[in-house]
């Protein structure tokens, strides 16, 4: 009995210990989308980090920092500390002051599964486009239309230089089977989406959205990884670094990630056709 | 009665309530962390957003580019806030247009600093852009941004009223052909074609034109005026990513003119322009970024006979050299930009610099630096300094103090203090000029080697919102601003050149003062459907009372207009402006005159007939068959063309 107590004391103060050495720095009072993900780092990690404010000074000894939205990203940190991004959507991750590990939970993921996704939620689809406006996108977009023609699928992909003109792209845009909105930060506004829904409910095409919430609205099918989602894997990612291994994500097209990274949401995939 | 109300009003929060929580837990949040991250991201190399500049901008899209139907880049200007554009026909040669922003219209507008892709286009000459001449096309423009205000700390000399960067299309698709073919009335033909290809670390675009046009209208009646056009334009632009931090661009394009100049003896005149440009860009740790850009301009414009009668070839050339450093620290609170620029501006003439003046020459050098300061989410900071020493006009500092003020999301107010100088140009210093003015008699115009450098003072507040899930987008700015030691042309008897009757010379002695507020509205109620109005006042004093300054700018100007997305795969743009009555003066044109106040009309209608192919009507000053915009004796008619664009 004393053995058992004592294992169970040694492994609280291990988890304890592992806790204190990874903590999330997120906007002052997370709320939404960052939450969310950080609920999501807690349950990778069984124990919530101490959570920072951006500015905030990260204690020493902290090995690995999960930086929580674009502004978290950013900020400097030590070189001796692994830095997990996510919920950045925006962030181009440019290597640290010295050269710190960095790896980055992408609100995308990799080409081939998107690509693979699509022909899973609508089968014998041949065509599609994706709209894209952030600089961290463009070889994103580049990587998918290569998959899809591997695939058989042709992708479009549509830069959107002005939010404004994407009513216009859209109507000069060649006839396809589904469209996709990167989740941009720059693109993701209530005006765009509401033109991308609005001609994929006219033209009859699939319509995959880059947050459930959003799939919602629009009622049709989704494709992307939800933000708790987001957040597993920045936290499993952490877990990683811990033990010695920075996951390599940051490379670029992203390698294949786990299917986890993947969400097709329950609810959509009625309507996009399964 | 109390119970019930009070049981009444609990339920109303109930619903309330939840209805708020069920907004919450749907897409709102998501839209707004979005929002959140796209305001986390101005590091990025794009512009920023439009309520967090320090002075008042105005974007013009490719999108309204297009759909305005314009067939000359001072078209899509014309009915934007704070802007007057004359279509003018000036005697001297090619200068098709006047632009200005807040006011004192002239031949030569020096306080306008003008960019394409971030390479200045304003002539060392005389000051001021030749519009007709500048190497680009509208179908290359990815977006134009107009700043209202002085931004000299920045951009440097010449950048007081405002400057206007005109940003071409970078190639990022897969392959893209496009070819247009369009014709109307005047005679007007015109062909273009673009090609671009784009791969994961390189592309390229080529694109070319060719215009011809008839002379307008001449204002007494007798037929068309000695100013056709014909024109050729070639532009590239490529670019190459070296690894994931280094990306170089190539630019170049060239421009051949042959035109008719409305003068006696119906001269005419041939123009060549090219530039040649190389910008790198390299990404550091930490988010900073090095830009270097170098270019080379060369301009040659040969007309025959000139007011003299004898054949009059110009040609001025220019190298610039410009470097800057912008280093975002304090998680992006702060940022700094330092940099400098060399500039070589050289120019030689048979007939406006005297037999004799061999090449005349300026060079200037420049160092800058800019702070922005994130003093609190809501509250920024920005200051700048710019040193400047040039041949001509010799030192001057340029600077810049603003404030943003951001107290409730999408709205912000900002405030600023500014000093801007212009710099004489080498005409106004070296000109030898001497012209017929009838009876057998010469008069001369002589450049003066004193001018000083005229520093204009700036003080300006505004404010810009967003309603309605940015649907609705207003602005509203205030401006008071002086400009000392501004160049006039003023009899001079101790300039004459030998043989002339009276005497001209450039001096710099006045003081002109300018006041103005600039309003406008853009609501985009539906995908595809948008409607602006937007107004402008504008007030111009100066101490020696020259009608030059003081009449020339129209007080009250308002434009308004939609663009509306229709069935079956129409597009209506139409843009209405109302200018108040001005006065026409011309440094080389022939009188003055008083412009009655008029409407203009520009209009299209685009039909996409496939998606790749696009039928289209335009047309522009639709209210009237012809009106009288400028003095040099010519009005401008009612235009209506119709043509077809094919994409690939």
């Amino acid at each position: 009995m004393r053995l058992v107590l004592l294992a169970a004391v040694l492994i609280v103060a291990a988890a304890s210990a592992r806790a204190e050495d990874v903590v999330v720095v997120a906007p002052e009072s997370p709320s939404g989308p960052y939450r969310e993900a950080l609920q999501g780092v807690c349950d990778a990690l069984g124990s919530c980090p101490a959570v920072l404010a951006a500015g905030d000074e990260v204690p020493p000894g902290v090995r690995v920092v999960i930086a929580l939205g674009g502004r978290a990203a950013r900020q400097p940190y030590s070189a001796r500390t692994a830095l997990v991004t996510a919920l950045s959507p925006g962030f181009e991750a440019r290597s640290r002051p010295g050269s710190g590990a960095v790896a980055r939970v992408r609100m995308t993921f990799s080409p081939e599964n998107f690509a693979r996704r699509l022909l899973l939620l609508k089968p014998g689809a041949r065509s599609a486009a994706l709209l894209w406006s952030e600089p961290a996108s463009r070889r994103f977009s580049e990587a998918v239309r290569e998959a899809g023609k591997r695939l058989g699928l042709a992708v479009t992909t549509v830069e959107v230089s002005e939010p404004g003109a994407v009513p216009k792209l859209l109507r000069d845009l060649s006839p396809v089977d589904s469209l996709w909105l990167a989740p941009d930060s720059a693109l993701v506004t209530p005006m765009v989406f509401d033109a991308a829904c609005e001609y994929a409910r006219s033209a009859g095409v699939s319509f995959f959205a880059p947050a459930p919430a959003l799939a919602e609205r629009c009622g049709l099918a989704g494709l992307a990884p939800d933000f708790r989602s987001a957040g597993l894997r920045a936290g499993a990612a952490a877990r990683e670094a811990l033990a010695g291994s920075v996951p390599d994500v940051d490379a670029y097209p992203a390698p294949p990630g786990p299917e986890s990274n993947t969400e097709v949401f329950a609810s959509s995939r009625t309507r996009a056709g399964r | 009665m109390v119970t019930g109300r009070s049981a009444a009003l609990a339920a109303l929060l109930v619903v309330l309530s939840s209805a708020s929580r069920a907004a919450d837990s749907g897409a709102e949040p998501v839209f707004k962390f979005f929002q959140e991250e796209a305001n986390a991201t101005t590091a990025l190399r794009r512009a920023a957003p439009i309520d967090r500049s320090p002075l008042a901008v105005d974007v013009i899209t490719a999108e309204e580019i297009k759909a305005s139907g314009a067939l000359n880049v001072w078209d899509i200007l014309r009915f934007r806030v704070g802007m007057d554009v004359i279509e003018g026909r000036s005697d001297g040669g090619a200068d098709r247009a006047v632009v200005s922003v807040r006011g004192i219209p002239r031949d030569s507008v020096t306080e306008l600093q003008v960019l394409i892709d971030g390479r200045s286009v304003y002539s060392p000459l005389n000051g001021g852009v030749l519009w007709e001449q500048l190497p680009v096309q509208i179908q290359d423009i990815e977006r134009i941004e107009i700043v209202r205000g002085p931004n000299a700390a920045l951009y440097g000399s010449n950048a007081g009223t405002g400057v206007i960067n005109i940003i071409t299309r970078r190639p990022s698709k897969d392959f893209e052909a496009s070819a247009t073919g369009m014709g109307g009335t005047q005679d007007f033909r015109q062909g273009q074609a673009a090609v671009e290809t784009a791969k994961q670390s390189w592309g390229a675009r080529l694109s070319g034109s060719d215009r011809a046009q008839d002379g307008f209208p001449k204002a007494d009646g007798t037929g068309a005026a000695n100013d056709w056009l014909r024109e050729q334009k070639m532009n590239f632009r490529s670019w190459f990513a070296v690894g994931s931090r280094t990306d170089l661009e190539a630019l170049a394009g060239v421009v051949k003119q042959g035109h008719g100049v409305n003068m006696t003896n119906d001269p005419q005149a041939q123009g060549l322009d090219h530039f040649q440009a190389l910008h790198a860009t390299h990404g550091f740790d930490g988010g900073s970024t090095l830009e270097a850009r170098v270019s080379r301009t060369d301009d040659d414009i040969a007309s025959s006979p000139d007011i003299n009668g004898v054949l009059s070839d110009t040609r001025y050339w220019q190298y610039d050299a410009e470097a800057f450093h912008s280093i975002p620290w304090a998680d992006g609170r702060l940022r700094t930009t330092y940099g400098s620029s060399w500039r070589y501006a050289s120019a030689r003439s048979n007939t406006i610099f005297g037999p004799d003046a061999g090449n005349v020459t300026n060079r200037s050098l420049r160092g800058f630096m800019h702070q922005e300061i994130q003093v609190t989410d809501s509250v920024s900071l920005l200051g700048g300094v710019s040193l400047e020493t040039d041949n001509i006009g010799g030192f001057h500092k340029d600077f810049q103090v603003a404030s943003l003020w951001s107290p409730l999301e999408d709205q912000s107010f900002r405030a600023s203090y500014a000093r801007a100088n212009t710099t004489p140009g080498l005409l106004s210093r070296y000109a030898q000029i001497s012209f017929p003015v009838g009876g057998g008699v010469s008069g001369s115009l002589a450049g003066n080697p004193s001018l000083n450098p005229s520093p204009l003072t700036d003080y300006e507040a505004g404010w810009t919102g967003r309603f309605l899930d940015r649907a609705v987008a207003a602005e509203f700015t205030g401006y008071y601003m002086y400009i000392q030691d501004h160049v006039n042309i003023d009899v001079d008897a101790n300039a004459a050149l030998p043989g002339s009757v009276f005497a001209e010379t450039y001096d710099n002695t006045n003081t002109v003062e300018l006041r103005g507020m600039e309003a406008s509205l853009k609501w985009r109620f539906a995908p595809g459907r948008s409607a602006y109005a937007n107004y402008t006042r504008e007030t111009v004093t100066d101490q020696d009372h020259h009608s030059l300054y003081i009449n020339t700018t129209p007080k009250n100007k308002f434009n308004a207009g939609v663009d509306l997305a229709l069935p079956e795969r129409l597009r209506l743009s139409a843009n209405a402006g109302y200018k108040d009555a001005y006065l026409a003066d011309s440094n080389t044109g022939t009188a003055q005159d008083v412009i009655p106040a008029y409407w203009r009309l520009d209009a299209r209608l685009g039909w996409q007939a496939t998606p790749k192919l696009e039928l289209f009507v335009a047309g522009q000053n639709l209210l009237a068959a012809s009106r009288r915009e400028y003095i040099d004796g010519l009005v401008v008619p009612r235009m209506i063309e119709g043509g077809m664009t094919l994409r690939y």
